[in-house]
């Protein structure tokens, strides 16, 4: 869990799952978790480098 | 045919799909492909025969490309008409839009999401597998915990993120790991499943679907189903998401009894995580998917012989009464003098596990799934009795797993239909998202019946349904929709196996 406190294990459960949620690529996993009254941002994914996979490897060493 | 280029449009693989069965909607449409320009992809498009002779301007990997085959150029033409028109109403990041947010305020970055949702524990990231163990790593140093859904992440990037997730107290699940079920939220494909004290620390998808369904059918209920992943029961992961999802399950007061269920990787890790069930001090079924041969005893865990046996002696253990199954008489068709083979067509990897390990005592019998003694091969027909994972890496590089998109498995069924020496169909349903998983099926299966009966004999169909009524689609009428095509539908995906097993025609039975 990212915070180490017994407190949140008992407001957002042992997973930590009902404090949130974020869904980077099919926005459709969305669906389950917001139907249960999670809160979730969908983060508009798009690959690095223009999705060259070469490119983005040379620009992820590069940071 | 034509092809379209939509230059910078990208579209994840859920919406690739929604346009592609749109387009193969439009009458006189014979084919239809909606994908993204990276190199693999449009080599994936010149094997489907659907690549044009020449690209004007070749495609980028951000590039979207949409290709229409049909018979008549007005075919082609409404096609691409609606193609558009059903981007149109689909800007990018269309669920932020559908949900009142301005399109150019949606987050592009995880800090971003971060910013405006602060509390978040935990980041489904499903992106394309290439750049999948990035953003997973990004995620675990922002302190989320992660489920990865992607495949193609390879063991030493799954390694690395593992251990990193370790050092700072959070999980990884999967890669590969398309359903879930945490603190009684159903994640990826899980399905509905009835909220109960049954704890499932599964290796991936297919197995904890069947799993969870199973336990809901049988009227127990689950707290939390982890899929750690295929291969976290490795020497070289060691169980991390398994034992650190274990810890967890010590100090939640929602579980009081635990299932473990293993395919594959190393005895030796999978006993360390036995022990550690067994230290939670609740009670602990454990399976591994194709044990040949005995498992060692370790106090306080049960070991069960399939997947449905550890559902039903946890249910026990939970102290609900499990009815016994009640299964249709099993009729064996009048085949034709050629049919000989069973054909396995799955899309859940470690059912498709068991089911093989069921059949060992068939040969010739092969199979794209590595196992001792069994031939291997991904094609779709072979001489003998024959199971494929279509879920499997091999088929899913470059493609939609056949969960979400059912056409492989649709190929492979009409090519069983062709096949004179096929004898039986054994096949998974497992539940999807909206689409529903039999409509799909249903020209298949029929061409399946009806070829075979013009070649003078029959072939028999066997399913296994996963999922409960509880689920969009409702197992029963799932099941209901099968039998109408005269599939045989057993309770359970090993009782279905059995099934396909009592069907072979006289002297093909195995050992």
């Amino acid at each position: 869990m990212r915070r180490d406190d017994e407190h949140e294990q008992d407001v957002y459960g042992t997973f930590g799952v009902r404090a949130g949620v974020v869904v980077l690529g099919l926005e459709v996993l969305a669906e389950s978790p917001r139907a249960a009254g999670v809160p979730v941002v969908v983060v508009a994914w798009e690959p690095p480098a223009g999705g060259d996979e070469r490119l983005a490897r040379i620009v992820a060493g590069l940071l | 045919m034509r092809a379209m280029i939509r230059a910078d449009e990208y579209r994840d693989a859920g919406v690739l799909l929604g346009l592609t069965q749109h387009m193969e909607s439009v009458a006189g449409v014979r084919r239809a492909v909606a994908m993204m320009g990276a190199p693999r992809n449009l080599e994936v498009l010149r094997k489907m025969g659907l690549a044009p002779d020449y690209w004007p301007v070749p495609p980028k990997p951000c590039d979207l490309v949409v290709v229409a085959q049909a018979d008549d150029e007005d075919a082609v033409v409404e096609a691409m008409r609606r193609a558009d028109a059903w981007l149109a109403a689909r800007p990018p990041a269309g669920a932020l839009v559908a949900q009142g947010t301005a399109l150019d305020d949606a987050p592009r970055t995880l800090a971003q999401a971060l910013a405006r949702q602060p509390e978040a524990h935990l980041a489904l990231v499903s992106v394309p597998g290439a750049f999948a163990a990035r953003e997973a790593r990004r995620a675990l140093e922002q302190g989320l915990s992660v489920m990865l859904t992607s495949d193609g992440v390879s063991e030493d990037d799954e390694a690395s993120l593992k251990a990193l997730a370790d050092t700072r107290g959070l999980l990884v699940l999967g890669p590969d790991c398309g359903a879930a079920i945490l603190d009684g939220v159903s994640l990826g494909f899980a399905g509905a499943v009835r909220r109960g004290d049954i704890a499932v620390v599964a290796a991936s998808g297919s197995g904890l679907v069947e799993l969870a369904s199973v336990i809901h059918r049988l009227g127990g209920g689950v707290s939390h189903a982890v899929g750690a992943g295929d291969r976290d029961l490795t020497d070289a992961i060691g169980g991390r998401t398994t034992l650190a999802a274990l810890d967890r399950l010590a100090g939640d007061p929602a579980t009081k009894t635990i299932v473990l269920l293993a395919r594959g990787g190393s005895r030796a890790v999978l006993l360390r995580a036995a022990e550690r069930a067994a230290a939670t001090g609740r009670p602990v079924v454990a399976h591994l998917v194709g044990a040949a041969d005995g498992l060692p005893p370790v106090p306080g865990v049960s070991w069960a012989t399939s997947i449905a046996d550890a559902a039903r002696r946890a249910c026990e253990l939970s102290g609900v009464t499990a009815p016994p199954w009640e299964t249709a008489a099993l009729v064996r068709p009048d085949y034709a003098p050629a049919q000989r083979w069973l054909r396995g067509l799955y899309v859940g990897g470690t059912l498709c596990a068991e089911a093989l390990a069921r059949c060992r005592g068939l040969a010739p019998l092969s199979s794209n799934l590595g196992l001792d003694g069994v031939t291997h091969s991904a094609r779709f027909r072979m001489p003998g009795h024959h199971l494929l994972d279509l879920g499997d890496e091999g088929y899913t590089r470059g493609r939609t797993h056949p969960v979400l998109d059912p056409s492989l498995r649709v190929d492979a069924m009409f090519n069983a239909a062709n096949d004179e020496a096929v004898a039986v169909l054994l096949f998974d349903v497992l539940p999807g998202p909206e689409t529903d998983p039999v409509e799909a099926l249903r020209a298949a299966l029929t061409a399946v019946r009806e070829r075979s009966r013009a070649r003078g004999g029959e072939i028999a169909m066997v399913a296994a349904v996963a999922g409960t009524d509880d689920d969009p689609q409702r197992r029963g009428a799932l099941v209901a929709a099968l039998e109408a095509l005269g599939v045989t539908v057993m309770p359970d995906h090993v009782t279905a196996v059995e099934a396909a097993l009592a069907l072979l025609p006289a002297g093909e039975e195995g050992r």
